[in-house]
């Protein structure tokens, strides 16, 4: 199957005199993945339901499939909906929960019995089927959710943070078996969620959304990598903001400086301005530097220096995770570097031990400056 | 989920929390009871005459019947009045919840009494609702709206109506905020949500009010005696007449018992059909 492309045309929801949503148009691409990434209050779950027509827009338009759902009603729109507490009908068992769809739709009576039966396959939850809700854990209600919103083979599934309510093991799991189920029926799904490492391990594509505006919608890869705001950079994975300056522009290059140091960068690292499309123009001035700590390095203050801008620092904590460690260091001019080096780090970098910091300035980005 | 292991020995002391509940209620409800129930088959001689006599007088079997037949139209009308009044004051939101609730919980504090009165002025012969049916042309004449079946029945309802709210509101407000939403976006029209996922849910509540409501009216007896006519004599205005004016104390236990035991046996039917779930909640 072929998931269902959906355009949304400067959609706006007000409440009284607060705006939860404001002039948001995207395009969801046939059979994306894509992800909502947004704090709480965000709008992200608004949008959400506007999609599926639980909440009325005061503006815009949402087209689904080729077809203005704008002001079509909930149950004409054909659209999964797995809410995050899966509202699962506790008078129901399983079986009726996931043949309600089709028995609104007086789908024929083996028709109906083969579908429930295939999509109980589909997410896995054999033996259950006559089962309460109340009688399943969080992961297998979920799957009920999940088989209830696809039995109607619908092109779009809109899924509501649904893996918050899980423990993390779970929730890793789950993660992958979305992932895998999204290969394998081919809907296209609107993910919202406030986990940026669920937006970026599973989507084609993330829109972060912030105060109700939506500031930018691109691959996981390019939103870490190439953040557009300073917002975007401190929410998607971990960063070190710096407020610096551009003190030139030429076409190859960008001249930042700031107390660090003073480094060029290439042009397609500055994202002033990225999400209004206004270029660069006014690009000289105040600007923040996004640095990235697993592009600072650290190594004992005698160690030979690496390549990049090396500094001298002090190691204020290190904090052993497992998989890497991570390092509070206090730099020149009184700034604070987040550092992030694979395995157990370096044994003499402990609390108080002098060290270097190696930048790899290349890699930086230059957003707009913060207000403090 | 692990549950806190209570130390050894702490059952008596349950008891003893249970202690003066149970004290209050044996000495002012089981023992009265008891008492009453010995009355019907003793006075004035040892027997069952009291309720051979009752079966065999048609009009305590009439005044029996009124009773029953009023507790269930007020039972059928109030939970039907107050399930649209719930749900409306679980649809809104805010100010209006409150202001719904508020005059709900203010006809609640007013007292039967006063509200029972209060009916005569508008249902009277030269009542607001006989003014306006003849100003309005609805009606040539006065229709008389007291003092018969009718009266009684929406007095019953007037007085009931802020219990049956409140439970159908509080089963209401237990059905998760999603469900409905859930069940449109699975392709159920609003109609066909509210009567497959909605109203099965309020179920327990709807039992409840209907328990309490029937049991309730079943022992009413300023609401026949104000607005009621000589038609509805109620099975309690015979009991207050029997032993008050006529002095058959031994005849009025014997009514009495019988309606005690009407009244165990609408609970009896409830908690079968609902299993307590509501009681014990239901999660």
């Amino acid at each position: 199957m072929i998931g269902a492309a959906v355009t949304i045309e400067g959609l706006t929801k007000t409440f009284d005199r607060f705006t939860a949503v404001r002039d948001l148009s995207i395009e969801v691409r046939a059979g994306e993945f894509l992800s909502v990434l947004g704090a709480s209050g965000s709008g992200k779950s608004t949008v959400l339901r506007m999609i599926a027509g639980l909440v009325e827009p005061s503006a815009g338009r949402i087209v689904i499939d080729g077809r203005d759902a704008t002001r079509l009603p909930p149950e004409a729109r054909g659209v999964g909906m797995v809410f995050q507490d899966y509202a699962l009908f506790p008078h129901m068992s399983v079986r009726q929960n996931i043949a309600f769809p089709l028995r609104m739709r007086r789908t024929p009576r083996a028709m109906l019995a083969r579908k429930v039966a295939q999509t109980i396959d589909l997410v896995g939850i054999e033996g259950l089927a006559e089962r309460r809700p109340a009688q399943l854990s969080g992961g297998q209600q979920q799957r009920v959710a999940l088989a209830r919103a696809l039995v109607f083979e619908p092109k779009l599934l809109l899924l509501d943070e649904p893996l918050s309510a899980l423990d993390k093991g779970l929730r890793d799991y789950m993660k992958a078996e979305l992932k895998t189920l999204h290969r394998r029926v081919g809907v296209t799904v609107v993910y919202v969620t406030h986990d940026q490492s669920e937006a970026l391990a599973m989507s084609d594509r993330v829109a972060v959304m912030h105060h109700g505006n939506l500031l930018d919608v691109d691959t996981p890869a390019r939103l870490y990598d190439l953040p557009g705001s300073r917002y975007i950079a401190g929410f998607v994975g971990d960063a070190n903001l710096i407020e610096g300056e551009i003190v030139w522009t030429d076409p190859d290059w960008a001249t930042i400086s700031c107390a660090l140091g003073a480094w060029r960068l290439a042009p397609d690292r500055v994202r002033m301005d990225a999400g209004s499309g206004a270029g660069r123009a006014r690009s000289n001035g105040p600007a923040t530097i996004v640095i990235r700590p697993e592009d600072v390095a650290v190594a004992a203050a005698d160690a030979p220096a690496s390549a990049g801008i090396a500094l001298p620092c002090e190691v204020l904590e290190a904090l052993y995770n497992g998989s890497y460690t991570l390092y509070a260091l206090r730099c020149q001019a009184g700034v604070t570097l987040s550092a992030r080096a694979p395995g157990q780090g370096d044994a003499r970098l402990a609390p108080g031990s002098r060290a270097t910091a190696s930048l790899s300035v290349g890699r930086s980005v230059v957003v707009e400056p913060g207000s403090a | 989920m692990t549950r806190a292991t209570r130390p050894r020995g702490s059952v008596p002391w349950t008891w003893l929390w249970l202690l003066p509940g149970l004290a209050f209620m044996g000495a002012l409800f089981v023992l009265p009871i008891c008492r009453m129930a010995w009355d019907s088959v003793s006075d004035p001689v040892p027997g069952l005459g009291n309720y051979a006599a009752i079966l065999s007088e048609r009009l305590y079997l009439r005044v029996f019947w009124n009773s029953i037949w009023s507790a269930t139209g007020a039972t059928l009308a109030s939970v039907l009045i107050g399930y649209a009044l719930a749900y409306a004051i679980c649809r809104a939101s805010g100010r209006r919840r409150r202001l719904i609730l508020g005059l709900v919980m203010f006809s609640y504090v007013v007292g039967t009494v006063p509200r029972a009165f209060s009916w005569l002025v508008v249902l009277g012969d030269r009542g607001l609702a006989n003014l306006l049916l003849l100003r309005l042309g609805i009606t040539r004449s006065r229709v008389p709206l007291i003092y018969n079946e009718f009266g009684v029945l929406v007095g019953m309802i007037h007085v009931m109506l802020p219990f049956v709210t409140l439970i159908l509101l509080g089963s209401m407000l237990r059905v998760g905020a999603h469900l409905v939403p859930a069940a449109r976006t699975l392709g159920a029209t609003s109609r066909r949500a509210f009567w497959e996922v909605f109203v099965p849910l309020t179920r327990p509540g709807v039992l409840a009010a209907m328990m309490i409501v029937f049991v309730y009216s079943l022992g009413f007896y300023i609401v026949p005696a104000v607005l009621g006519g000589a038609g509805q004599t109620t099975i309690v205005m015979e009991i207050q007449e029997l032993a008050l004016n006529l002095g058959d104390w031994g005849l009025a236990a014997a009514l009495s018992t019988a309606v005690v035991l009407v009244s165990i046996l609408g609970a009896a039917m409830y908690v079968r059909t609902t299993g307590l779930a509501d009681v014990h909640g239901h999660e």
